[in-house]
């Protein structure tokens, strides 16, 4: 029970802090453009930000 | 099945006794559990039956019609997402100061009314436009608000929304900026803790780019340790000989967060702004949720009585009568336009279902309100004279400890020089008189709380400087951001004029639109600080307008795009809202133009200093002629930016009751035999 919790656990800190982000991008590239190379974990990371602070981002 | 009904009857027959006990208390006083208790049962039943109404009957969200994320999934900007996640974002993205200024200043009318539009007005007005917002954004692939006003009622109401939007956030921006001020004023312990935070965030950027790359937890846990450092060394210096380097007068503080919000907002993405803005997300969330706890461990006994006096406009934190203000004031805990923004963001994009919105949408609108419910809370359970005379401005009770507090033990509300002195010293502040914006009031109140859990007395001055630091915090992200987005709307803007400035790349007009954007704010903020009145007094209302002003241009949008799909009836949900909001907004604006009152309208205002400046004086708390005349300038200036919002509005209302008309009167179907 302790392991699932944990488990649970890493799944939802790779959530929140982007970890899981990256993987779903590797593992979308990979099934839909797989002769593409997917960027690098920086590049990856960067676009990202890139992409959240353009556009109205957040209220008062 | 008749078992949940009668659940539900129950919590609606808690709910309503709840709210009679707060509404029925008169000298004793009410445990802050009745307001959790009303505000809960309230959002409960909003979310199941009204959020469920709009939802299924309405927009007839089903798993079964794709979102633009599942159709489009390009792994970019269209990705599904977890609904946890989903809500996450846009919870924090609409979640910011709003919510934690707005009722701290609308407890001067006591607590009932603050209670009774928070938890009404977002279960009718604010959840309902998030939710008619991104739901309408959604099906049209994660449009932007202003798109969608052009899409729904024409180019000329597109453009008005955009002009709208931007002038709303220099308000916002110097508004929030002058929060910080008035609360890191005077406080070596305040100004040194956030300063810190500077060198933190920078720490983590360069590792996030360079040492662990997209790390974002490790690094916040980094960035928390020295978060906590700063609030230690802030205790350390103020007992140093370096408190007085670090005690900033308000006019200082100002040039430094404008020439903060100018520098962040150009140097890359990845160095300060992310970083901030990650920290400020887990110490805003945290701190909420032990704030929720820490009222519910204590269930404090709400001081401040239900209604004040001041309901008939003579109050000293803000002038202007229950109706129409106590509305534009606590704008984000209830109804806010700038939530239509962000629901029209990246948070329609992301929706992996369809029926995941009423959660997203509807229920992050909720929990805000609760937020705000929770401030009122802090708010009301100090002594109310203590509350007075924390947040009654020099321009009303004067400068002199002993004056103000018999002024305000004259109004009712009994409090001690002596007292403030020794809760100042408790506290670790030199003095707590005037410290208006509602950002110190908070922390008293949280450290109320706080201490009252863990720590005892002894801690009370750790927990208020965390509370002001947790504030100061994000607001400063939002000042930073902020500054970043109206850089991007007016490049946008002026992109149409001369198209080299549109390039968002090209630094001369990178640097050149951040300087103007900064310069707009810096101005309001400017002329807040140095105004004797506070400030707050003055720009609080009128961001609070223009707010609900651009509510109102959202529930224009939301109602159209109702009336093009449902049955007529059914644009019940949104005009509703949007009644009150033009009958609040429209009465407020005409106030603040056309009063005779010189402490609530502009013009008045400007015309009494030009009075005083003729008869060869000038006004209490103004030192040169000069400085006069400036602010009978900005109280002109003030009107007009009113005016056009009020104006503004008008001409999108009148295009959309004309769209309406068009819509609702179909040509009767000729029938062919």
């Amino acid at each position: 029970m302790t392991g699932r919790l944990l488990t649970g656990l890493q799944a939802f800190w790779g959530l929140l802090n982007g970890d899981a982000d990256y993987h779903r991008y590797v593992a979308h590239m990979q099934a839909h453009h797989p002769q593409v190379q997917p960027q690098s974990r920086q590049a990856h990371y960067l676009r990202k930000l890139d992409q959240r602070y353009t556009g109205v981002n957040r209220c008062c | 099945m008749w078992l949940r009904w009668l659940i539900w009857v129950a919590v609606a027959c808690l709910g309503a006794f709840a709210f009679a006990t707060l509404a029925m208390a008169r000298g004793e006083s009410v445990s802050a559990a009745w307001m959790l208790v009303a505000a809960a049962c309230t959002y409960l039943i909003g979310y199941r039956f009204y959020s469920r109404f709009i939802a299924e009957r309405i927009f007839k969200l089903s798993a079964d019609h794709p979102t633009p994320a599942e159709r489009i999934n390009d792994g970019h900007d269209f990705v599904p997402t977890h609904r946890g996640i989903v809500f996450g974002h846009h919870f924090a993205a609409i979640a910011g100061a709003g919510p934690l200024v707005g009722p701290i200043l609308a407890a001067q009318f006591g607590f009932l009314p603050g209670i009774l539009w928070i938890v009404i007005g977002a279960v009718i007005g604010g959840a309902v436009q998030d939710l008619v917002i991104l739901v309408a954004s959604m099906r049209k692939d994660g449009r932007s608000l202003g798109h969608l006003a052009k899409d729904e009622l024409g180019p000329i109401a597109g453009l008005v929304a955009h002009g709208a939007v931007l002038a709303i956030m220099i308000i916002l921006l110097a508004v929030l900026a002058l929060v910080v001020v008035k609360a890191l004023a005077h406080s070596p312990w305040g100004a040194f803790s956030i300063a810190m935070t500077i060198p933190v965030a920078l720490f983590m950027g360069l590792y996030l780019r360079f040492v662990r790359p997209g790390r974002v937890g490790e690094a916040s846990v980094l960035g928390l340790i020295g978060v906590a450092a700063s609030l230690w060394g802030g205790q350390a210096v103020a007992a140093s000989t370096w408190a007085t380097a670090w005690t900033l007068t308000p006019v200082a503080l100002t040039w430094w967060l404008i020439a903060y919000g100018f520098a962040a907002s150009i140097l890359p993405v990845w160095l300060l702004l992310a970083p901030r803005d990650y920290l400020s997300s887990f110490i805003k969330i945290g701190t909420v949720l032990a704030l929720a706890g820490g009222i519910l461990w204590v269930l404090p006994n709400l001081q401040m009585p239900a209604i004040t006096q001041f309901v008939d406009g003579t109050g000293p934190v803000f002038s202007g009568s229950l109706f129409p203000f106590v509305f534009i004031t606590i704008a984000c805990g209830a109804i806010s336009g700038f939530h239509a923004l962000v629901s029209s963001g990246t948070t329609p994009k992301i929706i992996a279902s369809e029926p995941d919105a009423r959660f997203i949408g509807y229920g992050a609108m909720l929990i805000e309100s609760g937020v705000a419910v929770m401030a009122l809370i802090a708010a009301c359970v100090l002594t109310p004279g203590v509350y007075f005379a924390i947040n009654a401005p020099p321009g009303v009770v004067g400068a002199d400890p002993i004056a103000a507090t018999a002024l305000i033990s004259g109004w009712g509300f009994p409090v001690q020089a002596t007292e403030m002195a020794q809760l100042a010293k408790q506290l670790g502040e030199d003095s707590l008189f005037a410290r208006t914006g509602g950002a110190p009031t908070l922390a008293v109140g949280m450290a109320h709380i706080f201490s009252q859990v863990v720590g005892g007395p002894g801690m009370m001055a750790f927990w208020y400087h965390f509370a002001i630091m947790f504030e100061a915090l994000f607001i400063l992200t939002t000042i930073d951001a902020g500054t970043r987005v109206g850089r991007f709307m007016l490049q946008d803007l002026l992109g149409h004029a001369w198209p080299k400035l549109g390039e968002t790349t090209w630094t001369p007009g990178v640097v050149l639109t951040s300087a103007l954007i900064t310069a707009g704010w810096g101005y309001f903020l400017y002329q807040g600080v140095v105004d004797p009145l506070g400030g707050i007094n003055s720009l609080w209302p009128l961001f609070g307008i223009a707010n609900q002003l651009l509510a109102a241009i959202a529930l224009c949008v939301g109602t159209t795009v109702i009336l093009r799909q449902a049955k007529p009836l059914y644009a019940g949900v949104t005009l509703l809202p949007l009644a009150w909001l033009l009958a609040v907004t429209m009465s407020a604006g005409w106030e603040k133009l056309f009063s005779a009152s010189p402490k609530i309208g502009f013009l008045a205002h400007a015309a009494l200093i030009d009075g005083i400046l003729a008869a060869g004086g000038v006004p209490a708390g103004v030192e040169t002629a000069a400085d006069a005349a400036r602010l009978a300038f900005n109280d002109r200036l003030d009107a007009g930016l009113t005016a056009i919002f009020l104006v503004s509005v008008l001409i999108i209302v009148a295009i959309s009751v004309a769209k309406w008309l068009t819509l609702t009167r179909r040509p009767v179907p000729v029938t062919q035999s």
